[in-house]
């Protein structure tokens, strides 16, 4: 490695250490107050956990927003800026036996759990009663960590005016409730099981897919 | 107790422990990603408390440690958590993984296999969620004044005790050993709740599992390749055993110096179907279609493998051939004939059942396949041998599932070469797809405050193969009683629709409805684009709120592992229920339930079909119904007499303000 390629990851990892330094909220061991402002209500995190590679298709929500996300087992999903109460419905989109199971994480603390091991089964998870599913997140921004599979991975997620500090193992989705202005990311790979792959998507759409590692970045267009 | 005896070369049976131990071991010869440590398989083994349609427990990992005298705080503990690409975890750390003790009764269900120090461990802990332990949802009780079909909380009676085994478990370098835990939860005398929703205390104890009744082993050689210390972006060599005709893995194990053994769990009567392929390390694919493993059974399966070749990728997008969207969550499978069915042609619809999936990727949020593996465990699409052809399976709930020709090319970071003509990028496919609009009547406006939320799923006419759902539960509010719907489905064949709800109870998640299920038959799909808008279809009824109720207790002659019971309303298969416990459950049994709404249901005892033992079947085989349908009413429960503030407090409400009260079983004639 280069002198300036050295010096240049010192650099990320010095901007991504104060800038982590100096958000709120939290997920992954970094709930409540961190730095100079003020804590804020732990990020609410959704797993689908079960058979590898079982797809499914879920309806999340919370207070003000809901997406409707597919995928394929494991999956995490959280909620950036959450307003609670929260509920996750999922359909198994698979025929067979095989086991999706459906953790709902406030926090680091597990809150409910719900499983179903029939074709085609449903379950749902949420935390405080939800009555209603909310319309549809307007704008609807996610970023996806899509991989290395299993990879750990630090990070910071913000709108304009909050950040919040995760962590946690790809592939896992950021939903976006009401962001202020932009979003974007910056990542940290613990492992190093191979190069990052991240993509934004805004109201349904791929706008920005980023490769690399250790660490990466993404915004908003 | 029988020993089981092991001759093949590399195997052998190194401990096998009595007098009221609840841990089976076995070890097995050298892995050689363990070139400096042992492995644990870890499985489980269930006797759940009897009257529960589900007993869920929620199991974080299970830890060995070489003291029996060791407290939790020891530094030596070693854990075996849920497999990280099964749970992955807040914080980095592996998260829970929730079973249904009620379906591993009779066969295991293997937890998590890791290296671990060899050291002679001498205790077994298992590690549930401390916080919610599990969760039991009992039937409905035709005496007692208790909910059914909902959730109840399960607290342990003595939260504090650890679940620890007492046994001698050997890990020594270059072995895999297993540990096959068997928990017995039982509920506290007096330890029922007293409310609906309140909470069952329970004990969790381990206790005996007997190998000879379990497990099934295969074992075996590969000549050509021997295995050894994997390379960065390669996979090791491995042999991996996947339930018959699916890729769902149940085991791999790595090879080493040209040995591999598999340990399977295999029911007891008629046992378990398996596919068993060969992959990594640059060699071509094999695979065999396995005769049903019986408990106890020592199979050998050698496979010659051709020399090792460069490796390379299949990679693409894959999206809707009518609106040119990204497929999210779209499965794509390699296929290869088996050894005994060389021949089989895994490109034509009708005998692609007869191929077994040796590769398995999925698409992201922009179609895009593979998902990136890491630089240890790569995709196993960036791991395929470049050289043969072989037959990628493409395959999307609601859409017609593609076979074609593939290549792979390029390296292990990107490649593919399909060969059906496909325009540039060359494994970029659409699928295609039809539509039923249809419309969802209630029978009243919901009550001010509350909705109905519901999901529909579509089957191939007379059968219950579910083919497609949803994408989101659609939610009718208080303004209306009505909602339309569109689905995906195939384009071939004729479709049965049924809608269930997704009800609260409580305010809390329900696991079962308490709205009728609303079906259409034979409903024929439109072959247009774009998706129409108008409904042409109805479900028939309306869906109304009746309350929880269940068939419990419905007893089927002479059952084996392959009985299972079919529910249906008007000729439309809804779900299907397995007769439980069979041995070598201890106190065997031979009940099936269903939690469902009160309502008219016919119920039809079906059969998987027996194989001829020792003789491969060339493709699973559905199973088939046994006798005629048998009607099972369940009686809607009376109104609560008096009206309740709206929202009712249980699961629906009644016009006027009402609720259903608790809810009723109905026992049906033996099958």
């Amino acid at each position: 490695m280069s002198n300036m390629s050295k010096l240049s990851l010192s650099l990320v990892a010095a901007l991504f250490a104060v800038t982590v330094a100096s958000c709120n909220g939290g997920l992954g061991g970094f709930s409540g107050s961190v730095g100079n402002t003020p804590p804020t209500q732990p990020l609410t995190s959704f797993r689908v956990l079960g058979n590898p590679g079982t797809p499914f298709t879920a309806v999340i929500s919370d207070a003000r927003s809901s997406w409707t996300v597919k995928g394929a087992i494991p999956m995490e999903m959280v909620i950036v800026n959450t307003m609670q109460p929260v509920r996750l419905v999922a359909t198994k989109l698979s025929a067979d036996a095989s086991l999706m199971s459906l953790d709902i994480i406030s926090g680091t603390v597990i809150k409910e759990l719900s499983s179903t091991n029939a074709p085609f089964g449903t379950a749902s998870v949420q935390l405080g009663t939800l009555t209603d599913f909310a319309p549809p997140a307007s704008p609807d921004v996610r970023i996806f960590v899509i991989g290395p599979a299993t990879e750990l991975f630090r990070g910071l997620v913000e709108d304009t005016k909050t950040g919040f500090e995760v962590t946690d193992r790809a592939p896992a989705l950021f939903l976006f409730d009401q962001p202020n202005g932009s979003v974007d990311g910056l990542f940290t790979q613990l492992q190093n099981f191979g190069s990052f792959k991240v993509n934004l998507t805004f109201n349904g759409g791929v706008v920005t897919t980023i490769a690399g590692g250790p660490t990466v970045s993404i915004k908003q267009p | 107790m029988k020993i089981p005896r092991f001759s093949r070369a590399g195997a052998a049976l190194t401990a096998f422990f009595a007098l009221n131990l609840s841990v089976l071991i076995t070890a097995f010869t050298a892995t050689p990603a363990l070139a400096a440590k042992g492995s644990v398989e870890v499985g489980f083994i269930a006797v759940p408390p009897q009257g529960f349609q589900n007993a869920l427990v929620n199991v974080i990992s299970v830890r060995l440690n070489p003291k029996t005298t060791a407290v939790e705080s020891d530094t030596r503990w070693v854990t075996i958590p849920v497999p990280s690409l099964v749970g992955t975890g807040s914080s980095g750390k592996p998260g829970d993984l929730q079973f249904d003790l009620n379906l591993i009764q009779s066969v295991p269900q293997l937890f998590n296999t890791a290296t671990v120090k060899p050291n002679h461990y001498m205790l077994v802990e298992v590690i549930l969620d401390n916080q919610r332990p599990g969760t039991l949802v009992p039937v409905c009780s035709s005496a007692g004044p208790l909910e059914g079909c909902v959730n109840y909380p399960m607290v342990l009676q003595s939260p504090g005790t650890p679940l620890t085994i007492a046994i001698p478990v050997p890990v020594t370098k270059n072995k895999l050993t297993q540990v096959i835990i068997t928990l017995n939860v039982a509920i506290t005398n007096g330890g029922a709740p007293s409310v609906t929703g309140g909470a069952y205390t329970v004990t969790v104890t381990p206790t005996v599992a007997v190998q000879s009744n379990l497990l099934a082993t295969v074992t075996g050689s590969t000549h050509g390749a021997s295995g050894g210390k994997p390379k960065k972006n390669v996979l090791g060599l491995s042999v991996t055993a996947e339930t018959m005709g699916t890729n769902t893995i149940i085991a791999s194990a790595p090879v080493s110096g040209g040995i591999y053994t598999l340990a399977l769990p295999a029911a007891g009567d008629i046992g378990t179907l398996y596919d068993v392929y060969v992959s990594g390390s640059g060699v071509s694919y094999m695979a065999d279609r396995l005769p049903a493993l019986l408990p106890g059974s020592m199979t050998n399966v050698s496979f010659d493998v051709a020399k090792q070749v460069k490796l390379g990728s299949i990679q693409g997008k894959i999206a809707d051939a009518c609106t040119g969207l990204p497929l999210q969550g779209a499965t794509l499978q390699l296929l290869v004939p088996p050894a005994e069915n060389s021949s089989a042609d895994c490109t034509a619809t009708d005998t692609a059942a007869q191929c077994v999936s040796v590769a398995t990727a999925t698409t992201d949020n922009n179609g895009n396949y593979p998902l990136p593996g890491t630089a240890v465990s790569p995709a196993q699409f960036n791991n395929v041998p470049i050289g043969p052809t072989f037959t990628m399976q493409i395959s999307a709930p609601g859409y017609d599932t593609v076979l074609t020709p593939v290549t792979a090319s390029g390296n292990t970071k990107q490649g593919g070469k399909c060969t059906a003509g496909n325009p540039t990028p060359d494994c970029d496919f659409a699928l295609t797809t039809s539509y039923i609009v249809g419309t969802l009547n209630l029978n009243q406006n919901p009550p001010p405050g509350t909705n109905v939320m519901f999901q529909v799923f579509a089957e191939n006419t007379g059968t219950n193969t579910i083919q497609s759902a949803l994408p989101t539960p659609i939610t009718i509010r208080p303004s209306t009683n009505t909602a339309n719907f569109t689905l995906n489905v195939p384009t071939k064949g004729t479709f049965d629709l049924f809608a269930s709800a997704i009800d609260l109870f409580q305010g809390a998640t329900d696991p079962y409805p308490g709205h009728t299920i609303v079906v259409k038959a034979n409903v024929t799909p439109q072959k247009v684009c774009p998706a129409p808008t108008m409904p042409t279809e109805t479900l028939v009824g309306t869906m109304d709120c009746v309350g929880h109720g269940s068939i419990a207790l419905g007893s089927v002659s002479n059952p084996n592992s392959g009985t299972t019971v079919q529910l249906s309303k008007n000729g439309v298969d809804l779900m299907s229920a397995p007769v439980i416990p069979l041995p070598p459950a201890p106190s065997p049994n031979n009940t099936f339930s269903f939690c469902t709404p009160a309502d008219d249901y016919d119920v039809l005892r079906f059969q998987a079909a027996f194989p001829t033992p020792g003789v491969s079947p060339v493709e699973p085989l559905p199973p088939t119904a046994v006798g005629t349908p048998q009607a099972v009413t369940i009686i809607a429960p009376d109104p609560e007499p008096s009206a309740k503030p709206s929202p009712c407090p249980t699961t629906c409400s009644f016009t006027g303000g009402t609720c259903p009260g608790v809810c009723k079983n109905t026992v049906p004639d033996p099958l």
